[in-house]
């Protein structure tokens, strides 16, 4: 189980004095996917990554990167890994290029990397251009250019689409998506914005306060679905008969209740048990919920 | 340690169009031309016969007495602020190269431009005196120690590790520039009230002194100087580089 993960934690615990910045956290992150981490602004998710990265020490619990353990020591098991952390790391004074080339040294990368890097975020017509001439994008697409520079296995990138247009945000998710299907990248990423996410990310994790409220597949999702919202002719009755059967009554009234359900095959059943038992159903509606919805109410609640 | 090589190679780039790389030049360059100014402006009937002697003295007197300490404790803060400034620590120190590498590289490209300054500051020095004499013709019979130049600046240099490794570590511990700056301000107060009272053993002793104590070619304690400077500067900077390699940034 652990060699077809990228990254696993095993109760990943930060503390900052008295705050508990990260919280037993058990990530997995299977490999050749878009992991995206969602939470709001201070759940925890650049501690996360900086605890992934090394550049933290876990106050308790372990990390694996590729099924082998991370620790100070093993600096080696971050060849293989690319990432870009908040804002780019970048050297102002010095040209795109070679800011690139500053890591392809440290790295021991062939020289054609710097190249290869700087026409896959669309930079080859900048690259001799100083940094600090740049924009927002263009020092995004860099930062983003030093991630993959080594042709990393596994990439993690906070907030990657920051200060990109639409159109660079397409591409970043076009490139993303084949990083990942096409060379079996796995992708880390955290982000704010949560309809992109939902159109790149395979797997979803989501934290707030430190701790994972939820991990996996985007469809899993469904159980944390808005209620199924049921007008029928004898509300209370319609409740207790539901009750009975074992579905969670959320609210009920004289005509309209909310029943807790987590697949779409349970209206059809919630549906049959009113009906068999006499009662008219006037109407099933469930709201289709975004990603952002869903995540809305799960931190909030 | 076996990256060392390539990282030195990156840091080098780095330094590329900073302002840490200007000023090892320039300043030493000015007071060159400061001091040159000063003798040009003298009268040709002065028949000194160790004139360029006492140019050169007082050109690497103002530079390492006056000026090298603060020099020293800049050249650190502008070095260590490469990475400070461009949060460069989180992308550097990410990468699967060993951080006391990383560490080491930033110490040596430090003492290199300490190196480059020191060069250009005897060359200026020799270069500076040779005009002179054909501004002066009535110069051209005193003597100028090369020698001695170059070897009091390349010993003033070695004496100069422990104070330079101190500072460096300084910079590299805190993101401002302000501590370095401090220390070293504080350092110059205190060798200017010890020394001239002849707390000479003080003198030998004082990481911020030692520059000065090994460029003087007749003081008898300049051999302490260089040796203290060498090894303190080694093994302060062994034990920083330790340090700072086990540190977290966040």
């Amino acid at each position: 189980m652990t060699d077809s993960l990228a990254i696993e934690s095993r109760g990943l615990t930060r503390t900052f004095g008295s705050c508990t910045a990260v919280n037993g956290l058990e990530l997995r992150v299977p490999r050749g996917i878009i992991y995206a981490f969602l939470g709001p602004n201070g759940a925890g998710k650049t501690t996360t990554i900086r605890l992934l990265l090394g550049l933290l020490r876990p106050t308790s619990g372990t990390i694996l990167l590729n099924g082998e353990l991370l620790t100070q020591e093993r600096r080696e098991l971050m060849r293989g890994i690319g990432a870009l952390v908040e804002t780019p790391s970048l050297y102002p004074h010095l040209t795109g290029q070679e800011n690139l080339e500053v890591t392809r040294r440290m790295l021991k990368l062939p020289r054609s990397r710097v190249a290869d890097a700087l026409a896959v975020s669309g930079l080859s017509a900048d690259g001799n251009r100083v940094v600090h001439a740049y924009s927002l994008g263009m020092r995004q697409r860099l930062g983003l250019a030093l991630a993959w520079l080594g042709e990393p296995s596994l990439m993690m990138l906070d907030e990657p689409a920051n200060g990109l247009d639409p159109a660079g945000i397409r591409e970043l998710r076009g490139r993303l998506q084949q990083l990942a299907h096409d060379h079996n990248v796995t992708i880390f990423l955290s982000s704010h914005v949560l309809n992109e996410v939902e159109q790149v990310a395979d797997c979803i994790g989501i934290i707030n306060r430190g701790q994972l409220l939820f991990q996996g597949k985007l469809h899993e999702l469904q159980r944390y679905q808005a209620p199924l919202t049921v007008v029928a002719d004898r509300g209370l009755d319609a409740a207790a008969l539901l009750k009975a059967n074992g579905w969670r009554v959320l609210k009920n009234s004289e005509n309209l209740l909310e029943v807790q359900i987590s697949l779409d095959a349970d209206i059809a059943a919630v549906n049959r048990c009113l009906l068999d038992n006499g009662l008219h159903v006037y109407r099933l509606e469930r709201r289709q919920e975004t990603l952002e919805d869903l995540f809305l109410r799960m931190v909030v609640n | 340690m076996k990256d060392l090589f390539q990282v030195l190679a990156a840091e080098g780039l780095k330094l590329r169009r900073t302002l840490a790389l200007r000023l090892a030049i320039w300043c030493p360059t000015v007071i060159v031309l400061l001091v040159f100014g000063i003798y040009a402006g003298r009268s040709e009937k002065l028949g000194d016969p160790d004139l360029l002697t006492g140019f050169a003295q007082l050109t690497l007197t103002i530079w390492t007495i006056i000026l090298f300490p603060l020099y020293a404790a800049l050249i650190a803060a502008l070095v260590a602020a490469v990475e400070h400034q461009n949060e460069g620590w989180k992308h550097l120190l990410a990468l699967p190269v060993d951080r006391s590498t990383i560490f080491v590289a930033k110490w040596i490209a430090g003492i290199g431009l300490l190196l480059l300054s020191s060069l250009v500051l005897a060359t200026g020095v020799v270069a500076t005196a040779e005009a002179l004499r054909l501004m002066k013709p009535t110069w051209s019979s005193s003597p100028l120690p090369s020698v001695m130049i170059f070897r009091g600046i390349l010993l003033s240099s070695c004496a100069a590790g422990f104070l330079f490794s101190i500072q460096m570590w300084i910079s590299l511990r805190w993101r401002s520039f302000l501590p370095g700056i401090v220390v070293a301000v504080i350092a110059l107060a205190l060798m200017f009230v010890a020394i001239p009272r002849g707390i000479a053993l003080f003198g030998s002793l004082f990481p911020w002194s030692l520059p000065a104590m090994a460029m003087a070619p007749h003081n008898p304690y300049r051999p302490i100087a260089v040796g203290l400077g060498l090894l303190g500067g080694v093994l302060v900077g062994a034990v920083a580089c330790w340090h700072l390699s086990r540190r977290e940034f966040c």
